[in-house]
C-alpha cells in the first residue's frame, strides 16, 4: 500500500513533559484516517509537526514518499481546532487573502471561492463582515478556505466541534466527496461515532505514545473477543447445550417472541461451526457478528495502557 | 518574501481603510496647528485687556513716573483719600488694584509699597510697577550726586548687547543660527520619535493579540511561517506609519501656509515680541529677545532634508526594534490588560531616553548624550535630539548601524518567543516562561 504521509519516530520534548514519544503513523493514500486520543494526548502537537508549524526534536516526516519539504505545506489543507477569522474583515476579502497565502493567484482564488461559496450557500455573505456571520457560517467559510487549494492531504482537527447537526452532515458528505476526488483526509477527534462512520484506518495516541494503529477492521477484530448475536425460535436450554466447544452464552433475553443470545467465541472457533452446531436445535432467524465499538476500544486501550 | 509582502499588504490596507486612520490623519495636523497658534492668539488677546490701578501716593512724588500703557492704566487719587475709603466701594469703582506708596525716607525710597485688591495681584504687575519706581528712584539718587553732564554720561554708558551665532559650513559658507530654534527642533524631533514608537509599536502588539484572541493565528501559520507573519505585520504597520507621517507633514505645511496668510508674519512676530519672554514655551523664549526676529532665516539654517532623512531612519530603526518586542509581548498574552508586567522592560529604556533627551537638547555633545545616542534602545530618541546640533556623520552612521544590527538580533529572539506564544493558551506568561520558549527547537 502506498502512503501519502508517514511519520517516523517523532519525538517532541517540552520542558517538563514529553508531548510525543517516538510516534510513528502511516496514512494510506486516498483514505480517511482517524487520529484519536484523549485530550492532551499529543494529537495537536503531531499535527503541528506535520504542518511544519513546529519542528520535532527527532524523527522524520515523509510526504508522498519523500522527506517532507517546506513547499509541501501548499499540498496540505489544515483546519485547526482553534480556528477563527479576522472579525473586522469582509468575508470574501478575507477568503481571498487566505487563499493567496496558500499560493493561489487572485483570479484563480476568486473563481474557486465562487464555486465553493455557492456550493455551501454562503455566496450572499461575500461582502459582509465576519462579525456579522453566525458561527456555522464562519465555519463554512473556514472549511471552504481549507480545501480551496485542492490539497492532496487534508487535516481536520476536531472538525465537527461546534457544528450543528445539519452542517455536520454537509461537512461529512463534503469530506467523503473529497476522498472520492482523490484527497487523503486525516482527522483528529475524540468523537468515536464519527470515526466508525468515516474512517478507513486510524491511530490512537495516548500520553504521547501511539497505542493502536491500523485499518479500522483490523483494529476492531484484533481488539477483544469475538461476539455473535443470534435470534432464534426455540428452547434456550437446547440452544445452550447444542453449542460447539469454544463458545459460551454471554447473555440471554427474550425480545418480540424471539430468543436473543450473545455468544462469545474463544480460540479458533469460527462462525460456521457455531451455526452448524445450533441449526438442528433451534431455528435461526438472525445472525450477526458483533464488533466492539470504537468507544469501547478507545476506553479499553487507554485504560489498559495506563495500568501498565 | 512574497508571503511577508502579502501579510504586510493586508495589515496596511486594513489599517488605512479604518475610519480612525482617516480621522487621526486629518485631525493631528489641525491639533498641532492649534497648539502652535492658540498661545499666540491668546497672547494677542491678552494685550487688549487693560488693568486700572488706583494710586495713593502719600508724598505725591511719582505723579509723572507711573505712565499708563496698553496693559496698565494708572489713576491718581486725591491726596486725602485713604485706603479704607477705597476699600469700601472697591468693587463699584472697578479698579484692578489699589497701589499705596508711602512717604519717602531719607534715601528717597518710599517707606512702603503696597498693593490692595480683592484678587491676587499678578507678579507681572508687581514687577512692572516696582520696576518703574525703582528706575525713577535710581535716577533721582544719581542726580543727587550732581555729576556734570549726567545725561550724556548715562547715554554713553548704556549698552545693550545681542549675540548672534554663525555656523561655518565645510565650503566656507556662513549661516546664521539660533540655539533656541535648534532646541525646539531637537525637542520636537526626539519627542515625535518617542510618541511614534509607542503608537505604532502598540498597534503591532494589539494586532498580534487580536489574531491570537480571534483564533485565526493557527489557520495562518499553517501556510505562513510565524516569523513571516510577525515580520509582515511589523512592516505593514511601518508602511502605515510612514504614510501617516508623510500625510501629516504635507497637511501641516498646507495648514501652516493657510494660517500664515491669515496671521501674517508681521502680525505673528509682533505678538511674539510684545509678549514677555517668560510667557513663551521654553524653546521659543530665546527668540523674542533677539531684536530683529528672523525665525524663518534661522529655520532655513537647518538642513531639513538631512533631519527628515535621519528622522525616518531613526524612527524606522527604533520602531522595528521596539515593535518586534511589542509583538513578542503580544504573542505571550491573551488580553491587552495582561501586558502591564511584560511591558515594563520595554517602556523603561524609552522613558530613560526621554530623560536623557531633556539633558541632550541643552548639552548635545556631552558624554551622556553621546553614549545614549549610540546605545540602540535609547538612540532613536537621543540621537534625534542631537541631530539639529550637527552630529558628525560617523556618529550617526555608527548609531544607525548598531540600531539596525540590534534589531536583527532582537527580531530573531522575538520571533522565537512569538512562534511559541501565539499558539499558547491558558498559560500565565512570565519572563521565565518566555526564556524557555526561546530555547525550544
Amino acid at each position: 500500500m502506498s502512503y501519502i504521509l508517514q511519520a517516523q519516530d517523532i519525538v517532541k520534548q517540552y520542558v517538563g513533559h514529553r508531548a510525543l514519544d517516538k510516534v510513528s503513523i502511516a496514512v494510506p493514500r486516498g483514505s480517511i484516517f482517524g487520529l484519536l486520543g484523549p485530550n492532551g494526548a499529543g494529537k495537536t502537537t503531531l499535527i503541528r509537526i506535520i504542518t511544519r508549524i513546529t519542528a520535532p526534536d527527532s524523527g522524520a516526516i515523509y510526504f508522498d514518499g519523500n522527506k517532507m519539504q517546506e513547499s509541501d505545506v501548499y499540498r496540505i489543507g489544515y483546519l485547526p481546532e482553534e480556528r477563527g477569522l479576522y472579525k473586522k474583515m469582509k468575508v470574501g476579502e478575507q477568503a481571498l487573502y487566505l487563499a493567496q497565502l496558500k499560493g493561489l493567484s487572485v483570479g484563480e482564488a476568486r473563481r474557486r471561492l465562487r464555486h465553493w461559496f455557492t456550493k455551501l450557500d454562503i455566496m450572499p455573505w461575500w461582502n459582509k463582515k465576519v462579525e456579522e456571520l453566525s458561527k456555522g457560517m464562519a465555519q463554512k467559510v473556514q472549511f471552504a478556505v481549507t480545501v480551496l487549494h485542492e490539497p492532496k492531504l487534508l487535516i481536520f482537527d476536531e472538525p465537527f466541534s461546534g457544528f450543528d447537526p445539519i452542517n455536520t452532515e454537509i461537512l461529512k458528505s463534503e469530506i467523503l466527496a473529497l476522498r472520492e476526488k482523490g484527497s487523503t483526509i486525516v482527522f483528529s477527534t475524540h468523537n468515536m461515532a464519527s470515526v466508525e462512520e468515516l474512517c478507513d484506518s486510524l491511530a490512537l495516541i495516548d500520553k504521547g505514545r501511539c497505542v493502536l494503529h491500523g485499518a479500522l477492521n483490523e483494529v476492531r477484530s484484533s481488539y477483544g473477543d469475538l461476539q455473535y448475536e443470534l435470534r432464534y425460535a426455540g428452547d434456550s436450554k437446547k440452544f445452550a447445550s447444542a453449542l460447539a466447544p469454544g463458545f459460551t452464552v454471554g447473555e440471554q433475553r427474550q425480545e418480540a417472541g424471539l430468543q436473543v443470545a450473545i455468544v462469545k467465541a474463544t480460540g479458533e472457533a469460527d462462525a460456521n461451526s457455531l451455526i452448524q452446531s445450533v441449526s438442528n436445535a433451534v431455528s435461526i432467524e438472525y445472525f450477526a457478528r458483533l464488533t466492539p465499538s470504537m468507544n469501547d476500544i478507545f476506553i479499553a486501550a487507554v485504560t489498559k495502557k495506563s495500568e501498565e | 518574501m512574497k508571503k511577508i509582502f502579502l501579510v504586510a499588504r493586508r495589515e496596511f490596507s486594513v489599517r488605512v481603510h479604518k475610519k480612525s486612520f482617516f480621522v487621526l490623519t486629518l485631525l493631528a495636523p489641525v491639533l498641532m496647528a492649534l497648539l502652535i497658534t492658540i498661545p499666540v492668539i491668546i497672547m494677542s488677546l491678552k494685550s487688549g485687556d487693560t488693568n486700572v490701578i488706583a494710586v495713593i501716593d502719600d508724598a505725591r512724588s511719582f505723579d509723572t513716573v507711573l505712565v499708563s500703557g496698553s496693559t496698565l492704566r494708572f489713576v491718581l487719587l486725591e491726596e486725602n483719600t485713604n485706603v479704607a475709603d477705597v476699600r469700601k466701594n472697591f468693587d463699584a469703582l472697578g479698579y484692578y488694584a489699589l497701589l499705596h506708596i508711602g512717604e519717602l525716607n531719607d534715601s528717597g525710597e518710599p517707606q512702603m509699597l503696597k498693593f490692595y485688591s480683592t484678587k491676587q495681584v499678578s507678579l507681572e504687575v508687581q514687577q512692572q510697577v516696582a520696576g518703574m519706581l525703582s528706575r525713577e528712584v535710581e535716577q533721582r539718587k544719581l542726580r543727587a550726586y550732581n555729576i556734570p553732564q549726567l545725561e550724556q554720561i548715562m547715554q554713553d554708558v548704556r549698552a545693550n548687547l545681542h549675540a548672534t551665532t554663525v555656523k561655518w559650513g565645510d565650503n566656507g559658507a556662513e549661516q546664521n543660527t539660533h540655539a533656541g530654534v535648534a532646541m525646539g527642533v531637537s525637542y520636537a524631533a526626539a519627542f515625535f520619535v518617542y510618541i511614534f514608537i509607542f503608537m505604532f509599536g502598540g498597534m503591532v502588539m494589539r494586532g498580534v493579540i487580536e489574531e491570537k484572541v480571534s483564533r485565526i493565528v493557527e489557520v495562518i501559520v499553517s501556510s505562513v511561517k510565524p516569523f513571516q507573519l510577525m515580520m509582515g505585520k511589523i512592516l505593514g504597520v511601518a508602511a502605515v506609519g510612514l504614510l501617516q507621517f508623510t500625510l501629516w507633514i504635507l497637511l501641516t505645511l498646507l495648514l501652516v501656509s493657510v494660517l500664515g496668510v491669515v496671521l501674517t508674519p508681521a502680525n505673528l512676530i509682533g505678538t511674539l515680541e510684545s509678549a514677555n519672554a517668560g510667557n513663551l514655551p521654553m524653546p521659543l523664549s530665546g527668540l523674542s529677545g533677539g531684536g530683529g526676529l528672523h525665525l524663518l532665516s534661522y529655520l532655513s539654517g537647518f538642513n531639513f532634508a538631512w533631519i527628515a532623512a535621519c528622522f525616518v531612519l531613526f524612527f524606522l530603526g527604533g520602531y522595528l526594534l521596539y515593535s518586534s518586542l511589542f509583538a513578542a509581548v503580544g504573542s505571550a498574552v491573551e488580553a491587552e490588560s495582561d501586558t502591564q508586567q511584560l511591558m515594563m522592560p520595554i517602556t523603561l529604556p524609552l522613558i530613560v531616553a526621554i530623560f536623557v533627551m531633556l539633558n541632550t537638547f541643552r548639552y548635545p555633545d556631552s558624554a551622556l548624550s553621546f553614549w545614549f545616542s549610540i546605545i540602540p534602545f535609547t538612540s532613536p530618541v537621543v540621537m534625534m535630539a542631537r541631530i539639529p546640533f550637527d552630529v558628525p556623520v560617523w556618529q550617526v552612521a555608527l548609531s544607525l548601524g548598531v540600531l539596525y544590527a540590534t534589531f536583527i538580533g532582537i527580531v530573531w529572539v522575538s520571533g522565537r518567543i512569538y512562534r511559541v506564544g501565539i499558539l499558547m493558551y491558558g498559560k500565565k506568561p512570565s519572563f521565565k516562561e518566555m526564556w524557555k520558549w526561546i530555547r525550544y527547537r
